[in-house]
């Protein structure tokens, strides 16, 4: 796989050094840095589609970055529908991708 | 629900709101400013390019560094800033509705100065779904903002400011910009732009289209075709690229949803990015308690979103009685004089004309409303 | 028509041949002299204040080109560093009996070294000769930019106005369609633009007409990505005017919040 992560760069010098952390991708452990959104983590491991669609249940992944078409949605720790271009990883964090509407799990969700 | 009270509510704490919050506080308002990121800045962060204007609007300074200068002032300010905080309604009186990491508040001010900023416009055609294609906004955040390239080879669409200097920034973070490709027949942005990626051998394909993007799950080629001066596509001309993202940076529009929910009297501009909320001389809308500032009142860039801030935050304040009338006149003059510079030239007349036009209706619709 | 920088982001001869910001040749042989290339009218002027000799003019209003004054420029290289537009080179035409030296901005990784023989390339990106490295310099007040300057043969002096990157990705040859892909206009809903048509066709005629017929705007992004598409839908359509179609009905939440946490604590009230 290539590189996609940017550590060195002309203009704004090297990346500030970050914890690493992991987080599970459909149970897989995918390397993080703390307090990135998740979105960026997945893309800098080359995933891509984050969900299906309720109806045509076609791929979706990152298109606006900034929490306003929603089409980054995935079930993270139990919890559908999170937007993951603004949620920042923890470490041990569950990503599953969204199928339709996607289910909240009934324990483990991280409300209440 | 927690309710509290404040003289000054910013919503958006980008370069407008920033500016805004900042001038009112200075002035000694008691001002809260609400943002839904984890940071103050906005879109500055990613501007990582040296900006356009003059001295007094800081050009020649990267966009990052304008922003941290501006989280300096804030940090070094006692304006209450709310983080995580989303604002999701305007609702009457002058009660805005926020909620923060699980928390519902009610806050009440005696104005509020609405700059939410702008959102990407969208293009459809085949594919443009798929993911890899997203707006150019978006990979700029990535690249700049989270050091992650959304892929490695690129085409972009949409020849405006922000797609020249996006296919800039992709291939300064490593990536390759196969192509370039522009609906009109001449390039939408600063030509210096644009000479910046020709040099780094970026064809600029003008009269040309998006006609699919295609791949297995995910982008893997775009299908180009070039256009007829109806805009209509040339069959015969299609030409299929190998990419695995595709950016659109086909214009942003105002962000207006709380401008609309407040009652504000709206006017269509094209020139502005399409319905906008008509304000006065002191970026005031048509409800008195209200004002709006940066993007949310047409789509410019961050140097004029900054000068609009602070116009609404002298003005915010001078209207509570921080300031005397030949005072805030004064100082408002100042910061007219210096957007009026940020909108000349070649590029710059066209909004100096739509804002103009914008001040006349607003003047119609008061004088209207004062005879009834 | 379709030449000069307008179309194609490369100032033409013509444009260059009037530029205020092109030395007189007679001060090119002199030695070190900036270049301007910026021939549309823009509101910038950083190139006036970095000038330490005062030697590039803009003055008021901020959208007049800048007028080099070649006796006063020393050839520091300062402006090629500060201009925003990247449109300032130095030449050097003293520098040997057959080379001219050429500085540039340079803002992509990796940076070359002193020494290197590079790629030289022109305005349009193709490579035009090799050009030996004789400076990179990168001082703090030049924030965070690195010029440049390289060797070229005398007669492509003209020309060279940079140097390929050092890394490139590889391009590819396009891969075979295998399949197609939906062409949607509401992202949420997954409409098309036939639904929105089919909808227009039953009567709608409004933004909030076609929302209640087919739920586009109705999704969690709440119209904020099709609703612009479908106004430009309907205003073909029915021949009217954008201006005449406005936004749907505005409602809270305008962004995605939890509902128990709004409803939960309105109890109160």
């Amino acid at each position: 796989m290539e590189e996609l992560r940017v550590p060195h760069h002309p203009v704004l010098g090297d990346a500030p050094e970050k914890r690493q952390v992991t987080i599970y991708y459909q149970g897989q452990p995918v390397p993080a840095k703390e307090g990135e959104p998740i979105a960026a983590a997945l893309l800098a491991a080359g995933i891509r589609a984050f969900r299906k669609t309720v109806h045509r249940h076609e791929p979706r992944g990152v298109f606006c970055s900034i929490g306003r078409c929603t089409d980054c949605m995935m079930i993270v720790n139990g919890l559908p529908n999170v937007r993951t271009c603004v949620t920042p990883v923890e470490d041990g964090m569950r990503l599953e991708p969204q199928d339709g509407f996607g289910h909240r799990e009934l324990t483990g969700g991280e409300e209440e | 629900m927690k309710r509290f009270r404040t003289e000054v509510a910013v919503i958006g704490a980008g370069p407008a709101g920033l500016c805004a919050a900042l001038e009112a506080h200075k002035l000694g308002a008691r001002v809260t400013l609400i943002d839904e990121n984890a940071l103050p800045g906005g879109q500055l962060f990613k501007q990582i390019h040296k900006f356009f204007g003059s001295k007094e609007h800081l050009a020649g300074v990267r966009g990052y560094e304008i922003g941290r200068q501006l989280l300096k002032d804030l940090e070094r300010s006692a304006a209450d800033v709310m983080l995580n905080s989303v604002a999701y309604g305007v609702f009457a009186p002058n009660t805005v509705g926020v909620v923060q990491r699980g928390e519902h508040y009610a806050i009440e001010a005696k104005k509020i100065i609405l700059a939410a900023g702008a959102k990407e416009n969208y293009m459809s055609f085949p594919g443009s779904t798929l993911p890899g294609v997203m707006g150019a906004g978006a990979a700029q955040t990535m690249i700049n903002v989270n050091r992650v390239l959304p892929g490695k080879r690129i085409v972009m669409l949409g020849s405006g400011n922000v797609g020249l200097i996006v296919a800039y920034q992709l291939m300064q973070a490593g990536a390759s910009v196969e192509a370039l490709v522009e609906a009109a027949p001449n390039i939408g942005g600063y030509g210096v732009h644009a000479g910046k990626i020709r040099r780094a051998g970026v064809p600029i394909l003008t009269s040309h289209t998006i006609q699919e993007v295609y791949g297995d799950g995910c982008v893997e080629g775009v299908m180009i075709s070039q256009l007829d001066q109806n805009w209509k596509p040339i069959p015969g001309t299609e030409r299929a690229i190998a990419a695995d993202t595709v950016c659109l940076a086909v214009g942003l529009n105002p962000m207006t949803e709380l401008a609309w929910m407040a009652g504000c009297a709206f006017t269509f501009l094209p020139g502005l990015g399409g319905h906008v909320p008509m304000h006065d001389a002191n970026m005031r809308t048509t409800v008195p308690d209200i004002y709006v500032a940066g993007d949310i009142t047409g789509v410019e860039e961050a140097s004029s979103a900054m000068e609009e801030g602070k116009l609404a935050g002298i003005a915010a304040a001078a209207s509570l009685g921080y300031l005397d009338d030949a005072g805030a006149e004064l100082r408002k003059n100042e910061v007219r004089a210096r957007l009026d510079s940020l909108r000349t030239g070649l590029f710059g007349e066209k909004r100096q004309t739509a804002k103009q036009e914008q001040m006349r209706r607003m003047e119609e619709f008061c004088q209207r409303k004062d005879r009834v | 028509m379709t030449e000069g920088v307008r179309f194609t982001g490369i100032p033409s001869a013509e444009e260059l041949r009037g530029a205020s910001g092109i030395p007189s040749q007679e001060r090119m042989k002199k030695g070190p002299v900036a270049v301007i290339e910026c021939v549309q009218e823009i509101p910038c002027n950083p190139c006036e204040n970095a000038c330490p000799f005062g030697a590039i003019k803009i003055g008021d209003p901020i959208t007049n080109l800048p007028v080099l004054d070649g006796e006063k420029c020393t050839g520091c290289g300062t402006c090629v560093a500060m201009c925003p537009g990247q449109a300032i080179f130095l030449v050097n035409e003293a520098y040997s009996e057959t080379e001219t030296e050429i500085s540039f901005p340079f803002e992509y990784l990796p940076q070359p070294e002193t020494g290197d023989v590079v790629d030289a390339v022109n305005r349009a990106g193709e490579v035009v000769c090799k050009g030996t490295v004789t400076k990179v310099k990168m001082p703090p007040s030049y924030k965070n930019t690195c010029v440049v300057t390289i060797a070229v043969p005398k007669q492509y002096a003209g020309e060279v106005r940079s140097m390929k990157r050092l890394v490139l990705a590889e391009s590819l040859p396009a891969p075979e369609k295998r399949s197609t892909a939906s062409q949607l206009v509401c992202r949420c809903e997954e409409l098309t633009r036939e639904d929105i048509e089919r909808a227009i066709d039953e009567g709608a005629t409004t933004i909030d007409g076609i929302k209640r017929r087919t739920r586009a705007g109705m999704g969690l992004c709440q119209g904020k990505t099709c609703e612009r598409l479908v106004a430009r839908i309907l205003s073909e359509k029915t021949g009217r005017p954008l201006a005449d179609f406005l936004p749907a009905t505005k409602r809270a939440p305008v962004r995605p919040v939890q509902m128990s946490i709004v409803a939960d604590n309105c109890e109160e009230n």
